[in-house]
């Protein structure tokens, strides 16, 4: 090596605080793509310009397949519990807009939201909103939801699931792009179907299905056709003995996950605490699996305490101020 | 390469107006200029001026061990390791480098390293770790900080 040392190095030595401050933002964003999503936060969290440079990183930031979702547990304030199952850590953290909405679905991250009549997608962690068109409806009963896909996509469908009276159901769609919501009503009398637990898109058929307590499966075809585009199964184990097999559900399902998770011993939920959990898609290698929404009564009776659970896959995305629903 | 073959030979200058001759080998790691030497000015100096003769010197190093195909792969992750045991400084401007030279492989190693030193910190502990002062405002350090703490549980360990 040929070096000519014409300066002294050591003048040049400025003062020795470094500023990462001024580190150029194209560098956070390798950073930020090494990390997982609560040190993505707890980076975002040290300063304005950190804030804001690593958001081409954040949506790079995927759970590997098969890896267990997370689980919120809120009340009534901002200040929600995060469970992570992975690393058995809990966090406490704030995610604006969940303590007066209703979990309608969970999948791929993004959360569908209902809250003073207006219905929209949230992701908690970076807190970007969708909003949907107006909802036939300006309350929630019973009403579950499910999504083919992220709302980002131009091929998302969401549908909305009730029931309106004692004999009839109804189904709510909205395709990406859509300004209204489609009405689709079922008289029920035929068949029976109980309360809706969860709900699922399969991709291979179009098709929504959706699941009650009582083993029951409900599928409504996206598909143009004008005759029945909405059916009613019964699930059973599979026999090979067993007669007029209709064909396999394309997804697994968990009944009990939150109960069999422990997680309710190792939060240390007393017995006068009721729990609803909004239940979530989780990709699976081979098939998705559902998680069905639960409810775990107070078990002396009388809840003194309401408090509500989602399970969700910790995705972080940012969303360009101008993405809407709209097309 | 062939030994027989004479070796080009690329004239870089710093910041401190150090030069250091390295095999086009070497040299043709640092992306952002590569088009300068490639493009046969054989012999012409090649200012780097944002980069300072300590730093050269130490990407150089790096250059030359990672364009050397008979170190084998255990060792050239120990070398890694060694590399990026050095000051913040250091680090720094080492970032700096690899970035205004577009070497990648430094570059992931040595964001690598800011990343795993980042893990598993508060906000406020890494604004401590790299010096950097808080000036948000109250309300927006309630909006930017929304994790406050996270506990460690190993009760679940039994269910």
């Amino acid at each position: 090596m040929l070096a000519e040392f014409e300066i002294d190095g050591s003048s040049l030595r400025e003062d020795q605080i470094v500023p990462w401050v001024d580190l150029p933002p194209e560098l956070l964003s390798p950073i930020a793509n090494s990390l997982g999503i609560i040190d993505l936060l707890s980076l975002r969290g040290v300063c304005k310009d950190w804030r804001s440079a690593p958001s081409t990183a954040s949506t790079e930031i995927k759970s590997v397949p098969d890896t267990k979702p997370w689980f919120i547990l809120y009340e009534e304030t901002e200040k929600c519990t995060l469970y992570n199952p992975n690393v058995k850590k809990i966090y406490s953290i704030n995610f604006p807009k969940l303590m007066d909405s209703t979990c309608l679905a969970s999948n791929q991250g993004w959360l569908l939201l209902f809250q003073e009549g207006s219905i929209f997608f949230f992701c908690p962690f970076s807190r970007a909103r969708i909003d949907l068109p107006q909802f036939p409806h300006q309350e929630m009963s019973d009403h579950i939801a499910a999504f083919s896909c992220p709302p980002t996509s131009f091929d998302c469908i969401v549908s909305i699931i009730n029931r309106c009276d004692e004999n009839t159901l109804e189904i709510n769609v909205l395709k990406r792009g859509d300004t209204t919501w489609t009405k689709n009503t079922f008289e029920r009398n035929k068949w029976s179907f109980g309360t809706t637990v969860g709900g699922i898109f399969c991709d291979k058929n179009g098709t929504f299905y959706y699941l009650d307590d009582t083993s029951r499966t409900l599928t409504f075809s996206t598909e143009e056709r004008k005759e029945r585009n909405c059916t009613i199964y019964r699930i059973r184990t599979y026999s090979p003995d067993a007669k007029r097999i209709f064909g396999f559900l394309p997804f697994r399902y968990e009944q009990n996950y939150f109960r069999d998770s422990g997680l309710q011993d190792w939060i240390g939920l007393k017995d006068d605490v009721s729990i609803s959990t909004c239940g979530a898609i989780i990709p699976g290698r081979r098939s998705n699996l559902l998680i069905r929404n639960e409810c775990i009564e107070a078990s002396n009776g009388t809840s003194k305490c309401q408090m509500k659970g989602i399970w969700i896959q910790p995705r972080f995305f940012q969303i360009p101020v101008t993405q809407s629903w709209l097309v | 390469m062939s030994s027989t073959e004479a070796k080009k030979m690329v004239v870089l200058k710093s910041f401190d107006g150090v030069t250091f001759e390295v095999e086009e080998s070497v040299a043709v790691q640092f992306e952002s200029i590569r088009h300068m030497f490639e493009d046969n000015l054989a012999g012409s100096v090649i200012p780097l001026s944002n980069i300072k003769s300590e730093i050269l010197s130490k990407v150089i190093d790096y250059c030359k061990r990672h364009a050397d195909d008979t170190t084998d792969e255990e060792d050239l992750k120990a070398f890694d390791a060694d590399f990026v045991k050095v000051e913040h400084g250091t680090l720094f401007d080492i970032i700096r480098a690899a970035n205004y030279l577009n070497i990648k492989s430094l570059l992931d190693l040595t964001c690598q390293t800011v990343a795993d030193m980042i893990k598993g910190k508060t906000p406020a502990e890494i604004r401590e770790l790299f010096n950097i002062s808080d000036e948000f405002t109250p309300e927006e350090e309630e909006e930017a900080s929304i994790i406050t703490r996270f506990i460690y549980m190993d009760r679940y360990a039994d269910c």
